[in-house]
């Protein structure tokens, strides 16, 4: 493959002794599971460690397109989305009111269904403050749902026999009123 | 894709229906543990949750009032639980509750104090240690060798580690040390507000003076403060009021 020296900006540039010295936005590649593929600045990508961890514990050169077979396409853009921010609020000193704003509207599309997916992916690309984040924005969902919602939510079979649930349930029953009703 | 994603769901990793289960109040965990055996266990037994739990459950200020009854010398027969629970919620039904130590003798378990819904239990095994044969002061000491902080309305506890009596008998000539030991006084509570986080203050009375040995729940470990005898006074005092 022919490399023209004057080429510095595309970023299909061959690294080695020609590589320009000016500066290139890295960008790191992966491929979803839906076979969409991602170009991610390199500080982005950088703030999801199993990224991290495959490009920098064995040194493999940024080329190579990483595989990411557990993430959906949409999940991946709000990933990127929720991290681009976050790289850019470090920089700032009181991002707080931002944050707050863009976590509000980070989430307001979303279903609890797709939260919860979206919770899994940030857990298996392993990005902590979004995964709490992400929790935290499920917990407030489901807190004052009931027991079927629940279950539905994560598809959790019921194992309890209808006595059992009865026996259960009557340990508290206050517990199990004034659902969807409550104010916080 | 949603078929799939409905499977994947079902293997969410533990820490995570973890992650998201602690930061909800009690009245929704407690009503999840109908969801499944699964969360049952998750929600009631698993320590590292009961940990994390812990200090959010102290502060839900959701929680409707409870009254907890405590039943020192009655006959077994006649309660079923050491400690019940008079709910204003459930029309003040009186209920059983699950509590630390459900085997052992009423006699010996005694209520060290209680902050937020947070209770503080001592256990000592009195037929074991011939309590009876024992000066005041030294018998109500045998009680923290066992100490749970116990939550009655979650039934949430955690064990916590014994003070060091020693330390301050050290300080003591060994023919002074069984006399001294006069007496012990205790209180539970939060210092502040702000602060998320629960001591428990034993002050060892060793007849010319004071040991104050403070435990941090948060820490999990007791430390001794030095105070003199005036500082104690209003020590006591501020302690007691949080109670």
């Amino acid at each position: 493959m022919s490399t023209s020296t004057d080429n510095n900006a595309s970023i299909t540039q061959e690294s080695g002794p020609s590589a320009a010295v000016q500066d290139i936005q890295k960008k790191i590649v992966v491929r979803t599971a839906d076979g969409e593929v991602f170009n991610l600045k390199e500080e982005v990508a950088m703030e999801i460690d199993i990224i991290k961890t495959f490009f920098q514990e064995d040194s493999i050169s940024y080329e190579t397109v990483m595989p990411l077979p557990n993430v959906e396409g949409w999940e991946m853009v709000k990933v990127i989305e929720y991290c681009t921010k976050h790289v850019e609020l470090k920089h700032k000193v009181d991002g707080y009111k931002e944050r707050k704003a863009f976590q509000a509207l980070f989430v307001q599309n979303l279903s609890t269904k797709s939260l919860l997916a979206l919770t899994n992916t940030a857990n298996y690309l392993e990005v902590k403050y979004l995964l709490d984040f992400l929790c935290q924005a499920v917990s407030e969902q489901i807190k004052n749902k009931d027991v079927d919602y629940v279950r539905e939510l994560f598809g959790v079979e019921n194992d309890f026999n209808d006595e059992e649930y009865e026996q259960v349930k009557a340990e508290a029953p206050w517990a199990h009123e004034n659902l969807n009703n409550d104010l916080h | 894709m949603l078929k799939n994603k409905e499977q994947e769901l079902q293997h969410l990793p533990e820490h995570v229906v973890l992650n998201i289960l602690c930061r909800l109040p009690v009245k929704s965990l407690i009503r999840f543990t109908c969801v499944s055996k699964r969360w049952r266990s998750l929600i009631i037994s698993d320590h590292q949750f009961g940990n994390s739990h812990f200090q959010l459950a102290a502060a839900a200020s959701h929680l409707r009032h409870n009254v907890l009854i405590s039943a020192g010398t009655t006959p077994p027969e006649m309660l079923r639980s050491r400690f019940l629970s008079l709910s204003e919620e459930a029309n003040f039904l009186i209920r059983n509750l699950n509590w630390p130590w459900p085997s052992e003798s009423y006699r010996d378990i005694l209520v060290m104090g209680s902050c937020n819904g947070l209770v503080v239990l001592g256990h000592c095994n009195s037929l074991r240690n011939g309590l009876n044969s024992l000066p005041l002061g030294q018998r109500y000491c045998r009680y923290f060798e066992r100490l749970v902080i116990w939550n009655p309305s979650t039934g949430f506890f955690r064990e916590i580690p014994c003070p060091n009596f020693q330390m301050g008998m050290v300080k003591l000539r060994e023919a002074e040390q069984e006399r001294e030991m006069s007496g012990v006084c205790y209180g539970f509570g939060q210092v502040s507000a702000s602060d998320d986080d629960y001591k428990l203050v034993v002050i060892q009375s060793l007849g010319g003076f004071m040991v104050v040995h403070v435990f941090s729940v948060r820490a999990n470990c007791w430390k001794i403060v030095k105070a003199s005898c005036e500082n104690i006074h209003k020590v006591v005092t501020r302690s007691f009021t949080r109670i």
